[in-house]
């Protein structure tokens, strides 16, 4: 039996004010790839349509990944609209 | 200490953080300080009544680190602080105030100009726009996009 843990994932922007700043999902230690986990969050709640925008950039431990990274129990996720700047 | 990046959750006090940046100077011949203020109104020329700034607690931080140690490589003998608001600002508050010293003055210009080119693009922030009518979060303009190449 693989063990679970639960994730916080984190949305700034107009995203945190659409969905809430944060969702808690549980992750396998084997983890899914960010595109399977934007998938899976939006099967789960529908209202959370806005994460499968493809300008919607998600991080890992506060670094931008892409697509294919394998987020694991353990990482700093999430999720975020195009910056605005200072 | 040449670099001073701080994010402030209450209001920047432009004389003060001017007043400190002197202080902590040794021989610099110019500086160059900028304060940038919540615009009243849009772009569209609707009033604005504040501006919220979302940020990323640390990313935001490491954000504007990397731009002001950025500009130490580019400027010789530069020094430099950022000190940037978050959340919720009023219609004409100062958002940002940026000073830098250098020897002469075309260097502070430029690097003064450097850091808030490089801050208007990168700095990891989400900017709500709060008018009478609504709310509506900000992007960065093509504009500000194509002053990164100069």
């Amino acid at each position: 039996m693989i063990a679970e843990a639960e994730v916080k994932i984190l949305m700034f922007g107009s995203l945190g004010e659409q969905i809430g700043r944060e969702i808690f999902e549980e992750l396998s230690a084997d983890g899914c790839t960010i595109g399977e986990l934007r998938q899976r969050l939006v099967a789960k709640d529908p209202s959370r349509q806005g994460l499968l925008d493809p300008a919607i950039r998600a991080s890992v431990d506060q670094i931008l990944v892409k697509e294919d990274f394998v987020v694991r129990p353990g990482h700093e996720l999430a999720f975020f609209p195009m910056l605005s700047g200072g | 200490m040449t670099r001073n990046v701080r994010l402030e959750s209450n209001a920047i006090l432009p004389d003060r953080e001017l007043r400190l940046f002197l202080e902590g100077l040794d021989g610099e011949g110019a500086v160059v300080n900028f304060t940038g203020l919540a615009r009243p109104r849009s772009s569209d020329g609707e009033e604005v009544t504040g501006l919220f700034l979302d940020h990323y607690p640390g990313m935001t931080q490491t954000s504007l680190e990397r731009i002001a140690s950025e500009s130490l490589v580019r400027f010789s003998g530069l020094k430099v602080t950022v000190v940037h608001r978050i959340g919720a600002v009023v219609a004409g508050e100062p958002i940002v105030f940026v000073a830098a010293a250098a020897l002469h003055r075309r260097e502070a210009f430029e690097a003064a100009q450097y850091v808030m080119d490089r801050l208007k693009t990168e700095a990891v922030f989400w900017k709500r726009e709060d008018r009478a009518g609504g709310s509506s979060w900000i992007e960065p303009t093509a504009h500000d996009l194509s002053r990164l190449g100069k």
